[in-house]
Parts: structure tokens; sequence; C-alpha cells
């Protein structure tokens, strides 16, 4: 009985955070597509099922994945509004990553999983900027650089004013950078913010970060682009972002990657690591789900 | 002396004064065109070094803004890229040097030394003065230089060069704090040198004058040889072949042939008057034996 009550309650409980989500989404503004515009080097696009190889003039809708290989140079993704995103080489992101609260406004823009972005606002719309696991950098007008990586985070206000969260830090305060400094952390210890960047974390930056770019949206915004099809992600290519300490994102990986656990091997590579991402249970196992009064 | 040797003694003697003369106005002509050439050029090298400068901060710096940032990159000063692309073109001209010599420089390599010293104080101390062109003498000989004032009119200078907290981190990480600094607006810092040994304007001159005396002397002896010729054909040989006729008559050889006369000039009127005098020779030597 009291299993039959906890199952019912926490059914009652998704659907409220369900509608709590729903509610979230209705309240922030939409949020225009972002367009690729430049793309040098390889990079792909996950969407669900669909992998798209990047290219020039291609919208991207909420929640795609952007992932770029060792020999990238750069890839840029702008908005209508004028802010940029630029991604360096061996980096994982999200594009309009939906479910997370607006802060002064504007959704964050990107989730950095890990790499290199180079974000940028205008003087007068700020940069949706960015979440990561450890860090929330909140809208910004003026431009940043910034890399995660598993030893190192660090945000570098290339220019203007801004402020960051960190997540991981109970109540933590934000962090002010003042234009030049730079906020870098080691791993998971505690954060510190220094007058300009080190010589070895100037001498990482991608050298497309180097240049100032024009902006090519009133260029290629009319452009009708078809997507070149790469073949579908695999498990191996997910599994970081199935692993990512990032519940607001895990929620929504059954659903959007629904029909990539039709495949056979997919499936069995997350029915094997099950363990490591329970909530693709539900997915997988649909039986084990069914109120003890239905037909099995 | 024969007529001839005393021809060509007066026509040398008159040649060499000519000869001489002209090379003594020549010589100065040449070395001051060959200056003035020289000088010229280095006034054209200067402009060129402006115009590499302007382009520079008038278009390159600010596409290396955001580098700069990252990695001090010496192609957006203007100096640098001036003294690169002079460089680059005196490989060709190597008897030309150019300087951005300055008092007070972020490089080292342009610090003004000694008698450069002295030039851009001359600048600092007079702001009309637009240009020096001088000589001095160096261990290798005279040398030719023109200058000009390197003054600070574009504020934008100022950001790298008026204080260390201003100026861009990257570019005090590679030149230091301690040079470079503190210049004003309208300053004088410096002066834009070409140098150029003086042996070579000379050269040049020297070179120009060995062909212009070459050629003067060698139109003079041909004109010599043409005159020689003309005076044997035209005075020298009937004169003596009249003297022959003459000789001959005084003698007594009373059939000596008359001289063949032609033309009014002197030799002819000098043969007409022989002809007339040898028929009254003759004449009067026929009424005595008769």
């Amino acid at each position: 009985m009291l299993q039959f009550d906890g199952a019912i309650g926490s059914l009652g409980l998704r659907r409220i955070g369900a509608l709590a989500a729903l509610a979230l989404a209705m309240a922030m503004p939409a949020r225009a597509a972002g367009l690729v515009t430049i793309v040098e080097g390889e990079a792909t696009i996950v969407d669900g099922a669909r992998t798209m190889i990047a290219s020039e003039g291609l919208k991207l809708p909420d929640d795609v994945i952007l992932r770029t290989g060792a020999r990238t140079g750069l890839v840029r993704v702008e908005w209508a509004d004028g802010t940029v995103a630029d991604f360096g080489p061996d980096t994982q992101a999200m594009i309009n990553p939906t479910g997370f609260a607006a802060r002064g406004g504007r959704a964050p823009s990107v989730y950095l999983l890990r790499g290199w972005v180079k974000q940028a606002g205008t003087a007068s719309t700020a940069s949706g900027a960015f979440v990561s696991p450890r860090l929330d950098l909140l809208p910004f007008k003026g431009t940043i650089v910034a890399q995660v990586a598993a030893d190192e985070t660090w945000v570098f206000a290339e220019n203007g004013a801004l402020q960051l969260v960190e997540r991981d830090v109970k109540a933590a305060a934000p962090v002010a950078l003042k234009p030049g400094e730079v906020y870098s952390r080691a791993g998971a210890a505690k954060g510190a913010v220094a007058p300009r960047p080190t010589p070895a974390q100037m001498q990482k930056v991608p050298r497309g970060f180097r240049d100032t770019l024009p902006l090519r949206t009133a260029a290629l915004k009319d452009r009708q682009v078809e997507p070149r099809l790469a073949a579908p992600v695999s498990y191996g290519e997910l599994r970081e972002w199935l692993l990512a300490p990032e519940p607001t994102l895990r929620r929504q990986f059954p659903r959007r990657f629904a029909a990539r656990a039709r495949d056979n091997t997919f499936r069995a590579a997350l029915v094997e690591q099950l363990g490591s991402h329970p909530e693709w249970e539900r997915l997988l196992f649909p039986e084990r789900f069914l109120p003890p009064s239905a037909p099995r | 002396m024969k007529l001839l040797v005393k021809f060509n003694l007066i026509y040398i003697l008159v040649m060499a004064i000519g000869v001489g003369v002209s090379a003594y106005i020549t010589r100065n002509l040449l070395v001051k065109n060959a200056q003035d050439e020289v000088v010229n050029n280095a006034r054209m090298l200067v402009s060129k070094a402006n115009a590499v400068r302007g382009y520079t901060s008038g278009q390159i710096q600010k596409l290396l803004e955001t580098q700069m940032k990252y990695e001090f990159l010496p192609q957006s000063v203007p100096s640098y890229s001036a003294m690169e692309v002079l460089g680059s073109l005196l490989k060709d001209y190597p008897d030309f040097f150019y300087k951005e010599a300055t008092l007070n420089p972020t490089n080292p390599r342009d610090r003004a030394v000694g008698w450069e010293v002295d030039v851009v104080n001359q600048f600092r101390s007079n702001a009309e003065l637009k240009e020096v062109v001088g000589q001095r003498e160096t261990p290798t000989g005279a040398s030719l230089y023109l200058a000009r004032p390197l003054r600070i009119t574009n504020p934008a200078c100022l950001q790298c060069h008026s204080s260390v907290e201003a100026a861009p981190k990257t570019m005090v990480d590679k030149y230091g704090p301690a040079n470079g600094f503190g210049w004003n607006l309208n300053e004088v810092i410096g002066a834009q040198v070409v140098s150029v040994p003086f042996a070579l304007p000379l050269k040049r001159a020297e070179q120009s004058f060995t062909v212009f005396i070459g050629s003067l002397v060698g139109v003079f002896v041909v004109v010599g040889i043409m005159l020689n010729i003309m005076i044997w054909f035209v005075v020298v040989r009937p004169v003596t072949k009249l003297s022959e006729l003459a000789d001959r008559v005084s003698q007594g050889d009373l059939n000596a042939p008359e001289f063949p006369s032609a033309g009014n000039d002197e030799i002819g009127v000098l043969s007409q008057s022989f002809n007339r005098m040898r028929t009254s020779v003759v004449q009067a030597m026929k009424m005595l034996e008769s």
C-alpha cells in the first residue's frame, strides 16, 4: 500500500515538476534561434536522433548539442540580437538550453559542458552568457573567453565587467570581474580572481579567438541550408552528456534521445550503464513503472 | 718651326685651358647635383616611412586590437612597421641607412646615440625646424644625413607611451616597464634619420665627371686631327708647292710651270700674285737676254 501510495506520490511530484518547468518556460520570453555563421574545421550538431554536419547558415533549434573536434579552428553561432558565441576545439556545448532560470531577464545562451567559448554581448544587449557544471556566468555586455576542463575552469573578462556564480558553492555570492581580470579554479578547488591571465592561460587561447570577426547574420539569415546528415550519435559520443552532473539536462535526455534508444547497440550500452543514468530506466523498462493493477 | 707644329702647340694650349675651366665648373656642379639627388632620395625614403606609419596606425592597429590582449604584436607599432619595410627595401640599396632615433624608446634598438641626440635636441628646441641636412665624419669617411622630427601628434600614441598603467599589459610583458613611457602630446621624441656615406654622391659625381671630361677631350682630339688634316691640304701643301716653284724661278728656270690657282681664298690670291710675278720675271729675263 505504502509502495502504491509512494508510486502515486512520486508520479504526482513528477507531474508537478513538469508543470513547474512548463510554467518557467512560459514565463521566459521566446528565444531567437542560433545561427551558425562561421565553421572552420570539423563540427557536428546533435539534435536528438539526428546528427548534422555544422555548416554556415544552419539555424539551430533549442537544446541542440554542438561538438567540435581537436583540429577545429572556430565555430560561431550568432543570435538575431547581435550576441555571439564562438566555440573552440574539443568543445561540447548545448545551444539555448531549456530548463535553466533566467538571470537578469535572460536565460543562458549556452551550456558549456567542456571546452572553449568566447561570448560577446553588444552595447545595448547583454549576452545570455553560459552555464557550466561549476559556474553560472551572468548576462554581460562585454566579451569573455572561458575554458571549462576537468582540471581547470577559467573565465577572462576580455572586455567589460561581469559577474559569475559558483554553482557548487552553497549560498555563494556573485564574483565580480573587472575588465582584464580572470577567474580561475583548479578542479573543484575554490576559485580566485587575478588581475590578468597567466602566460600559460593566454598561450592556450585558440588562435581563432584572438581576432575580432565581423557579424554575418545579415548575410546568412535568409539562406536556405539543407542540413547534411552525419551518422547518428553513438552512446560513446553522447556519454559525457548522459553522465553530466546536470539534472536539468539529464531529465530531458530520455525524451530527446528516445529514437536512439531503439538502436540495439545504443540501447545495450544504456542498459549496461543504467546505474550511471537511472533516469533512462523508465524509457528502457516501462513495464517496471506500470501501476501494480495494470496488466503486465 | 713648321706651321703645323705651331698650330698644334697653340691648339693644345687652348684646349688645356678650355678643358681645365670646364672641369672646374662641371665638377662643382656635378657634386652639387649628386648631393641633391641623394638628399631627394633620402626625402623619399622618409616619406615612404611616414606612409607606412600612417597605414599601420590608421588601418592595422584596430585589426590587431583583440590579439594584443593575448600577445603583443610589434606589427601594430608604426615605428616597427616603418623599420621593417625600409629595412627590406634598403637591402637593395645598401648605401642607405634608416633609423628612427628616439631619446626614450620602447625598443633599445631605436635609442638615439651621440650625434643623433644632438639632432633630436635641435628639433626639440626649435618647433619650426622641419628638416636638417648635414654632414659628419665617421671612421669610414664623411657621411651625409637627412633628419626630420618625430613629433607625437596623435593622442592614440599615448595609449602605449604615456604610463605603464595605461599601456597594454602584453606590451609591458615584452619590453618591461622602464622604457618608452612618459611621452607627451606634441613632444618631439626622436627623429627619422636617413644616412648615406658622402662617398656615394662623390662617386656618382666622379663617374659623371669622368665621362664628361673624357668626352670633351675626345672631341677636342678629333677636332684637332681634322683641323690638322684640313690645314695640311688647304694651306701647308699649296704653300710648299708654291715655295718650290718660287725657288725654281729664282734659280733661272724660266720653264717652271704656273701654279694652278683655284678659288678666291688667300692661297688662290697668293698663287695669282705668284703667277703674275713669274710672268714678269720671265719676260724681264727674256728682254735681258735679247
